[in-house]
C-alpha cells in the first residue's frame, strides 16, 4: 500500500491535504513491482492512479490543454524508461519519487530553468508540497452555474440520448464501451456525439457559464 | 495543410488510429489556430462532464491509452467499415463519388461515340461505308461494311499500324483498331507492322494470321480463299479447323470449299502488284476522261 500523504513533511506550510492532486493514493506493492519489471498493465494502473499528480505538475508550467497533454505524455514516457531507478524498498514514497521526476522533466521540457528554485533539485517532500497548491481553480460560483446548466440540459434529453450523454460525456466511456452497453453501432455513437455536442453548443446557459455570450440561442433543448 | 478541426474532434473522441493521431498532434503543435481549437474543445468537453477545470474522464482514458501506446503494444482498435470511413471522410467520399461519376459519364460518352475507329481511308474511289459513299480521309468505323465498286479502289490505314489495300469488287469489315478483317468477297493486300499485336484476315473458309508483314487474301466468287504472301510469314487455317499451314514469303495456299489449306507452293507477287498498279492507272484515266469531258 502506498500512502503519499503520510510522508513526513518538514514544511508545515505545504500540507499536502490542501489539494486533491496529492490525495491519498493506494497502489499495491506488487503492482509497483510489476511496473518496474515492465508490465504494461501495471503501468496503466500507475498512470490511472497518479495521473492527477502528473497533471498537477504540468498545470504549473503550461496553460494550453494540448501542451499539458504533450508534457504529460513526455513525463510518462520518462517514468517508463526510468522505472528501474524506482527503489521498491521505498515504495511508500512512490508519489514523492514521481513528483520529483515530473517536476524535473517539466523543467527539462521548458529548458528555461531561470529560477534556481525551479531547477529541479527539490526533495520529494518539497516537490509534493509544491504540487499541494492548486495551479488553477474554478470558483465555486462558476462551477455551480455550469453544473446547473449541464444538469438542466441533460434533464431535457430523452432516452437514449441521456444515457449516451452520461456514458460518453460524463463517464468518458469510448465508443466501443458505449456500443456494448447501449447495444448500438459505432456509427450511431458518432452521430449521437455529434448531435449532442451541437445541441450543447447551442445551449445559451451552458455557453454563458463557459463565458461565451456569443453562443447561439438555445434551439435544441 | 488544412486545419483539421474534424480530426481534432475525432481525436478527442478516441476515434483516430495512432498514426493519424500522431500526425494530428504534430500539426496542432505547430498551428496556433488548431491549438486554440483543441483547447476550446477540451474545455467544452470538460464542461459537459461537469467541471471545466477538471479533466474529463475521456481525457484520463486518453492519457492511459497514449502512455500504453508509448510503452509498448497498444490495445488493438476495432477495424472501421467502409461506410464508417466514408462518413468520417466526407470530402474524400465526395471526391471519390465525383471520380466515379466522371468515369461513368466518360464511359457513357465513349459508348455514345461508338467504338474506336478501325482506321482511315487514305485512298478511296467508288467506296461506300454501310452504303454511304465516302472519300479519302474518312474514318472507317469498326464493324462498318466497306465496299469497293468494280471500278473503284481503296487503301485503309489501320489504327493498329499498317495498311490494307482493297481491290475492286471487295467487301469487308474491320474490327476495333483494325486488328481483324472479315473479308466477304474480293481481294485485300495487307502490309502490317509486326510486334504491334495480332492481325488476321478471315473469310468464310479460312483465317490468315499475320506472323510477318505483307500478304494478299482473296476470296473468290467460287468460294475459294487464296492467301499469297509477299513478305514475312502467315499462318492459314480453315474455319472448320481441319488443318493449318505456315506460308512463307513468295508462297501461296488455297482453302477450298471442303478441306484444309493446301500445301504452300511458289508464288510471284508480280501479278498482285501489277494488278494494283493497273487499277490505279485505270482510275487515273477515268478521272482524266471525266475532266476532259467537262
Amino acid at each position: 500500500m502506498l500512502e503519499s500523504d503520510t510522508l513526513k513533511n518538514p514544511l508545515p506550510m505545504t500540507e499536502p491535504a490542501r489539494s486533491s492532486i496529492v490525495r491519498k493514493v493506494e497502489l499495491a506493492h506488487a503492482t509497483l513491482e510489476r511496473f518496474q519489471k515492465g508490465d504494461p498493465e501495471a503501468f496503466a494502473q500507475v498512470v490511472r492512479a497518479f495521473g492527477p499528480l502528473v497533471r498537477g505538475a504540468v498545470s504549473r508550467y503550461w496553460q494550453s490543454a494540448f501542451d499539458r497533454e504533450e508534457a504529460m505524455q513526455e513525463i510518462w514516457m520518462h517514468v517508463w524508461k526510468h522505472r528501474e531507478a524506482l527503489d521498491l524498498a521505498r515504495a511508500a514514497s512512490f508519489s514523492g519519487w514521481l513528483a520529483v521526476l515530473a517536476r524535473r522533466r517539466c523543467i527539462d521540457l521548458l529548458r528555461e530553468p531561470r529560477d534556481p528554485a525551479l531547477a529541479g533539485e527539490a526533495t520529494e517532500a518539497e516537490a509534493l508540497a509544491w504540487l499541494g497548491t492548486a495551479a488553477e481553480q474554478e470558483s465555486s460560483v462558476e462551477g455551480d452555474e455550469l453544473g446547473e446548466a449541464v444538469r438542466l440540459f441533460k434533464q431535457k434529453l430523452k432516452e437514449p440520448w441521456r444515457e449516451f450523454f452520461e456514458l460518453h460525456f460524463e463517464r468518458g466511456l469510448d465508443y466501443e464501451e458505449v456500443c456494448g452497453r447501449m447495444g448500438i453501432s459505432r456509427l450511431r455513437c458518432k452521430y449521437m456525439r455529434k448531435v449532442l455536442a451541437m445541441k450543447a453548443r447551442r445551449n445559451a446557459k451552458i455557453m454563458a457559464a463557459l463565458g461565451r455570450p456569443e453562443a447561439k440561442r438555445d434551439a435544441a433543448s | 495543410m488544412l486545419h483539421p478541426s474534424g480530426r481534432i474532434d475525432r481525436y478527442l473522441a478516441g476515434d483516430l488510429d495512432p498514426e493519424a493521431a500522431a500526425k494530428l498532434r504534430a500539426h496542432v503543435a505547430g498551428c496556433v489556430k488548431c491549438r486554440a481549437r483543441f483547447d476550446e474543445q477540451v474545455t467544452f468537453l470538460r464542461a459537459l462532464a461537469g467541471n471545466r477545470t477538471r479533466p474529463a474522464p475521456s481525457e484520463e482514458a486518453r492519457m492511459v491509452r497514449r502512455a500504453l501506446e508509448g510503452a509498448g503494444p497498444a490495445p488493438a482498435r476495432p477495424k472501421r467499415g467502409l461506410f464508417e470511413w466514408l462518413v468520417d471522410h466526407p470530402f474524400a467520399a465526395a471526391a471519390a463519388a465525383a471520380a466515379v461519376l466522371l468515369l461513368l459519364l466518360g464511359g457513357g460518352l465513349f459508348m455514345m461515340r461508338g467504338p474506336a475507329p478501325a482506321g482511315r481511308l487514305v485512298v478511296a474511289s467508288h467506296v461506300t461505308l454501310d452504303g454511304r459513299a465516302v472519300e479519302a480521309g474518312a474514318p472507317v468505323p469498326a464493324g462498318a461494311s466497306l465496299h469497293v465498286d468494280e471500278k473503284g479502289l481503296a487503301e485503309v490505314e489501320l489504327a493498329r499500324g499498317g495498311r490494307v489495300k482493297v481491290y475492286p469488287g471487295a467487301t469487308l469489315r474491320f474490327d476495333a483498331r483494325g486488328e481483324n478483317v472479315d473479308l466477304g468477297l474480293g481481294r485485300v493486300w495487307s502490309s502490317v507492322e509486326g510486334g504491334r499485336g495480332g492481325y488476321s484476315v478471315r473469310t468464310d473458309r479460312a483465317v490468315a494470321r499475320v506472323l510477318g508483314t505483307s500478304f494478299v487474301v482473296e476470296r473468290t466468287v467460287e468460294g475459294e480463299t487464296d492467301v499469297r504472301v509477299i513478305k514475312g510469314t502467315v499462318e492459314v487455317e480453315d474455319r472448320q479447323r481441319r488443318g493449318k499451314v505456315r506460308v512463307n514469303a513468295s508462297q501461296r495456299t488455297r482453302v477450298g470449299r471442303s478441306g484444309a489449306p493446301s500445301a504452300p507452293r511458289h508464288y510471284s507477287s508480280e501479278g498482285d502488284l501489277n494488278d494494283w498498279e493497273r487499277f490505279f492507272r485505270d482510275i487515273g484515266r477515268a478521272f482524266e476522261r471525266l475532266f476532259k469531258g467537262q
